[in-house]
């Protein structure tokens, strides 16, 4: 599956299977996506649909029983699945770097957060002097509206919300091309919902970074996204900018999901998915959704062929036989 | 943690302390028998012509036997407060606090140094071996829990055996040797150190055992954590991972337990001293035993009971000041 | 009729666990191999009584300082006594100094633990304060200053002395499980059902965690014995009789190790530690069915 325009990172094809003792799960089945710098990409779908898989994979931080079955992620033209390890880790944090799911033990429990900063600095070998760091450091605490005390302060000593936001802090203090953020706002109450939403649209904007945005809140990647990424059992449904997809969704998943969000003054039947997402172990043949899709019964080739996917317009795609 | 905490260490520590000198001044007096009428009559088994009743008397009025048993008892606090620890049988008329100081050094140099190889040593092997397992390093774990099962005599005798009796690199026993002028300081301590190797030896190696499972176990644990897999997604290198993120958390929550196991290595290295003929407290108590001489089998035994149990409270107290979790809850 | 067959069920219950427990106890190797050892040893000691015509008592009975013959299977001590004799007769006073210190400290830990536990309050408190000085006072050094002064220790009186201390451990870990045990349902409804305390400690606490205590009985049998041991070695056990403690007590006595009386010394070493690793392997192996998490290592 290729996709013009190179831009800054480029997956192709990636596969991430977790070991069992019968078959394996095919967590990201063939998963190809690419963003450009500047550009903030909404991945979304329910739980267990291989997004952080995905947002992990990019780092190579698979671990065992999980591994990669196949595919290329180039940054830059480095394939990041082929170099050492030494190379990577310099890439690590400085070009890309990552916020993880939940913020409750990401960070260091026995290391200030100041520590924690000063340690990714020095590591790789930028030589900032503490009054630069400290400097650094408030600017995007301001952004973020964390008091400046925090910088004292050990991880068990602040709210959810706070770490949360010092993780935020600490991915972005190097100014990475690329941030993956998985599930930012989950975890935490709305109005710290939308201090992050905000300043990540100001990062973009200011700094031209590239942000992956991962979640199973719709509503949040229309506030901030340019494009998404609809994802399923492991695989691509629907892709493409953002606008298009709400005005108009293909994916009979894609418009359940947008049938899903209650509107203020709407009156109408909150629609939702019957049944459950498949065993990863043994995916059914041909579309994997089809089990769940309303419109199943029409055709018989989703039971037999894997749709492929598509461009049905300009810079929207659709993994569906409804459309090809 | 907090004020409640602090309140019930010490309250623990001082009856620890009040009991160990209850015991101290109950046990003797428990006994039937009247201590000085039993020494009179060993004394006029010796054909010693010694006086009757009166006399009995009068040395009771010296050493204070005929108070009441509570004045006794806190004549002995009082005096026990101002060091006097009283006089030893078989070193008549030194008395026992010097007797101790003399000799308390060495048992402090050999406790202190063994006890800490044991869990810096013990903690970094089971840090490793969970860490990353390897052929290697699982064989020297498994020697190391199987010889936490040894107790103490039978490694200190085998070592003994081993490695001053069979291949003599080592001495049999004594801290240093005697009779024998060395030519500098620097002799002199290579001849103490050699000389305490396999008494250390002994405590260390079953010592370590015991921290390295624990440390193994925290470390698989820690190694799930978030921020682990996060640290690695910081680009940081595995040497430091391993030290700052996983041996840092694995070290700090195991001080603790340092003053649980202290009690028992103490009373372990009494054991070791002992079959080294080392000349700290453990053997001269040993050998107060065999002479019966009381006051300074009292008198080392209640210095033991003070050492572990104010060590156990200075870590119990220090021990929120180190781990930041702990210090914040 | 209707009291029969209560009766009869009844019965077929205890059959059934009795039989469940004996299949758990079967099936589980640690426990078997625990036992059999510890039973193995006991068999050798009071088998070798018999065999050996010669007291080990008894100084002088024999001479001094023999290496092994087929006369004196591990030779003779520098007191003239047979090692043999020794070492069959000193396993099995260990043994029963050991256990019996165990059980009785064991009881004492139960009573602390059930009392404290299920009825809280001020009584719990005490006890639990009373439990950690009895844990952080190094237990060898109080049983030196005591053992010293008794002049004549038999047997009973060490046990005695040697429970009184052993009992702290098992206290507090049990007293824990109690009170975790304490909030679980069917205790709750065994109180509103009316049953007074005792009667739920003996007929639904206690079976539920009979692996448990049989694990801590073992362990207070272990730090029995080691303290027991430790004192013989110093010089303070039972008078004019053996143990595997004062076998090496005398042994040290006469720098055996380094007169090369490498039979004096090492069998009782190696006795005891078979003793430690038999009750080791039947510990872990109830600790494992207490813990089905252990299972799977």
């Amino acid at each position: 599956m290729s996709l013009e325009e190179p831009g800054l990172l480029k997956v192709e094809d990636l596969r991430v299977y977790y070991k069992t003792r019968s078959n394996p799960v095919r967590a990201v089945d063939g998963v190809s996506f690419s963003i450009k710098q500047g550009e903030i990409l909404g991945i979304v779908g329910e739980s267990g649909c291989g997004k952080s898989t995905l947002a992990n994979a990019v780092l190579r931080l698979i671990e065992p029983p999980a591994y990669i079955n196949g595919g290329q992620v180039f940054f830059k033209d480095l394939n990041l699945l082929n170099i050492d390890e030494e190379k990577l880790n310099k890439i690590r944090w400085k070009e890309i770097s990552l916020i993880p799911q939940s913020a409750m033990n990401a960070l260091n429990p026995v290391m200030k957060i100041y520590h924690q900063i000063k340690e990714v600095i020095t590591d790789k070998k930028i030589k900032f002097s503490d009054k630069e760091i400290k400097e650094k450091s408030e600017e995007i605490m301001k952004r973020l509206m964390l008091p400046s005390y925090i910088l004292n302060a050990y991880p068990c000593q602040l709210s959810g919300g706070m770490r949360q936001r010092a993780l935020l802090l600490l991915s972005f203090i190097l100014n990475p091309n690329l941030v993956i953020a998985d599930e930012p706002t989950s975890a935490v109450d709305v109005v710290t919902q939308r201090k992050i939403l905000e300043f990540l649209d100001m990062q973009r904007k200011d700094f031209g970074t590239s942000i992956i945005l991962i979640t199973h809140d719709i509503a949040i990647v229309a506030e901030v996204a340019d494009r998404i990424m609809v994802m399923y059992a492991g695989k691509t449904l629907e892709m493409g900018d953002v606008t298009k997809i709400f005005e108009n969704p293909l994916h009979p998943y894609t418009k359940t999901l947008m049938e899903s969000i209650p509107i203020l003054g709407v009156k109408r039947e909150v629609i939702g998915l019957s049944g459950l997402p498949p065993d990863l172990r043994n995916p059914p043949t041909g579309c994997r959704f089809n089990p769940r899709c309303r419109y199943s019964r029409s055709t018989d080739i989703c039971k037999l062929k894997e749709p492929e996917l598509r461009y049905v317009e300009n810079n929207h795609l659709v993994a569906c036989h409804m459309y090809s | 943690m907090g004020l409640p905490y602090v309140i019930r260490r010490s309250i623990v520590y001082f009856l620890s302390l009040f009991g160990g000198l209850l015991i101290n001044f109950l046990a003797p007096r428990l006994v039937p028998g009247n201590p000085l009428q039993t020494r009179l009559m060993e004394l006029q088994r010796m054909g010693v012509r010694a006086g009757g009743q009166e006399f009995i008397e009068k040395y009771m009025k010296i050493f204070g036997l005929d108070q009441p048993l509570h004045v006794q008892f806190i004549n002995y606090l009082s005096s026990v407060i101002h060091g006097n620890l009283g006089v030893s049988i078989t070193r008549f008329p030194t008395e026992v606090r010097e007797v101790i100081a003399l000799h308390f050094p060495w048992t402090l140099g050999l406790l202190y140094f063994s006890y800490f190889a044991c869990f810096f040593l013990g903690v970094l092997l089971g840090a490793l071996v969970g860490w990353k397992s390897s052929k290697m390093r699982n064989a020297v774990f498994m020697l190391f829990i199987v010889l936490s099962q040894m107790q103490y005599y039978t490694v200190a005798m085998s070592l003994l055996y081993l490695f001053a009796f069979l291949f003599p690199v080592f001495p049999t026993g004594s801290a240093y040797s005697l009779g024998i002028t060395f030519e500098s300081i620097f002799h002199q301590i290579v001849d103490i150190a050699w000389h305490a190797v396999l008494p250390a030896l002994s405590i260390i190696l079953i010592g370590v055992g015991g921290w390295t499972l624990a440390a193994r176990g925290l470390m698989v644990s820690i190694k799930g954590e978030d921020y682990l897999m996060l640290a690695k997604a910081k680009g940081l290198s595995e040497r430091r991972r391993f030290l700052y993120y996983g041996l840092k958390n694995t070290l700090l929550p195991q001080i603790t337990d340092l003053a649980i196991t202290m009690g028992f290595v103490a009373t372990g290295s009494i054991l070791v001293e002992v079959i080294f003929r080392y000349p700290g407290m453990g053997y001269v108590l040993y050998r107060a035993i065999t002479a019966l001489d009381y006051p300074l089998i009292q008198g080392i035994a209640l210095m033991y009971v003070f050492g572990v149990t104010t060590a156990g409270f200075i870590v119990d107290l220090m021990y929120p000041l180190i781990d930041p979790r702990v210090r914040h809850e | 009729m209707i009291n029969k067959n209560s009766h009869l069920k009844r019965l077929l219950v205890k059959a059934a666990l009795i039989k469940n427990t004996l299949l758990v106890v079967k099936g589980n190797l640690y426990i078997f191999s625990g036992l059999c050892l510890l039973v193995c040893i006991i068999l050798f000691a009071v088998l070798g009584m018999y065999i050996i015509p010669f007291d080990p008592v008894k100084i002088g009975s024999v001479p001094m300082d023999l290496p092994p013959s087929s006369k004196h299977l591990l030779g003779t001590d520098s007191l003239g006594r047979d090692l043999f004799a020794q070492l069959c007769f000193g396993t099995l006073t260990s043994l029963q100094i050991g256990f019996l210190a165990g059980i009785i400290g064991f009881l004492i830990a139960l009573m602390v633990a059930f009392f404290g536990g299920y009825h809280g309050g001020k009584l719990d408190g005490i006890l639990t304060i009373l439990t950690e000085v009895f844990l952080t006072t190094p237990t060898l050094i109080i049983l030196i200053i005591i053992a010293a002064v008794v002049e004549r220790i038999e047997i009973p009186t060490m046990a005695l002395i040697i429970a009184a201390f052993a009992w702290a451990w098992p206290a507090k870990t049990m007293r824990a499980q109690v009170l975790s045990l304490k909030e679980k349902g069917f205790i709750y409804l065994s109180r509103l059902s009316g049953l007074n305390s005792l009667e739920i400690i003996m007929k639904h606490m206690i079976p539920n965690i009979l692996p448990f205590l049989g694990s801590y009985f073992a362990v207070v049998v272990s730090a029995a014995m080691i303290s027991e041991v430790g004192l013989e070695v110093l010089g303070l056990g039972p008078r004019h009789t053996i143990t595997l403690g004062i076998m090496l007590y005398w042994a040290m006595m006469h720098a055996a190790v380094t007169r090369n009386l490498i039979w004096w010394w090492l069998p009782p070493c190696i006795m005891l530690f078979l003793i430690f690793f038999s009750l080791f392997l039947f510990q872990r192996g109830l600790d494992v069915i207490a813990n089905p998490r252990l299972r799977g290592e």
